[in-house]
């Protein structure tokens, strides 16, 4: 599995919601790319993840 | 004085006179909105406007504060306006004849859809990260939207990248200075605010 391009170990059959807090992420400040796809916010918790999966986190940041 | 300018083919002919006209025309013709006018959003609009872009969408709910002045392009005289207020007088200076809608509203998860609802692209130019990634996610299935990562600091000008996610969304910035931690100024967010505007020209120009 990828994690913003570097491979990591995930259990596979995890869902992007549980990736996101394992891996610290703020699930409110994110967007999620599985396999090029946006994936909407709604779909986080029933999405599971395969070994071969590429997820892009973009994380947004305060200030404008 | 510019004042003679009578109308806005006159405006067209006389300030893009050495502009390839059918840029100039696209620009003309195309239609932006700005999801927030602070440091980046007041800049992308200056811009945008200057390029011969002549119909925008502002969106914001605040008034323009003494503090804002260090980094946005507001003036003194604009202190207490609502920022929405402000920039159109400010585009109005630029361009006399560019056509403003201006929304002074609170952008939020159930309103979004429907502030944007006849808009194709958007600058996200807003300052909470929550609310940036809120957007963000319930608009981009159906909107060009060119978003910022959130900017703050000085320096390090090489570290501010324009990343693509997909044909229909872009966002700018150096995807780690948060406000909460860097203290902003003008030159770093005007940085930001010119990646947004450029691909914005791209997105118009093809």
């Amino acid at each position: 599995m990828k994690l913003n391009g570097e491979n990591v170990n995930l259990k596979e059959g995890l869902s992007v919601f549980e990736m996101l807090e394992a891996k610290g992420f703020d699930v409110e400040k994110v967007l999620v790319e599985l396999n090029r796809k946006i994936l909407a916010k709604n779909l986080y918790n029933e999405t599971r993840l395969n070994f071969d999966d590429e997820i892009e986190v973009v994380t947004f940041v305060g200030g404008g | 004085m510019g004042q003679s300018i009578k109308n806005e083919d006159e405006f067209y002919k006389k300030i893009y006179k050495n502009v390839n006209a059918q840029n100039v025309k696209k620009l003309k013709m195309a239609h932006v909105a700005i999801m927030g006018l602070g440091g980046l959003g007041s800049n992308v609009a200056a811009m945008l406007c200057r390029a011969g872009i002549s119909s925008f969408h502002l969106v914001d709910f605040d008034d323009v504060e003494y503090t804002n002045l260090n980094r946005q392009i507001y003036k003194m005289r604009h202190v207490n306006m609502a920022k929405t207020d402000a920039m159109t007088e400010i585009l109005t200076e630029i361009n006399p004849f560019c056509k403003i809608q201006a929304d002074k509203i609170k952008i939020n998860e159930k309103n979004v859809g429907d502030i944007f609802k006849s808009d194709e692209i958007i600058i996200e130019a807003l300052d909470d990260a929550k609310t940036k990634a809120m957007v963000i996610n319930a608009l981009c299935d159906s909107k060009k939207i060119i978003a910022s990562s959130g900017i703050a600091g000085y320096g390090a000008s090489n570290e501010v990248k324009t990343r693509k996610i997909n044909e229909n969304l872009y966002i700018a910035g150096d995807f780690h200075s948060d406000i909460k931690d860097f203290d902003t100024y003008a030159p770093k967010v005007a940085l930001v605010a010119a990646h947004q505007a450029n691909i914005a020209i791209a997105t118009i120009l093809g």
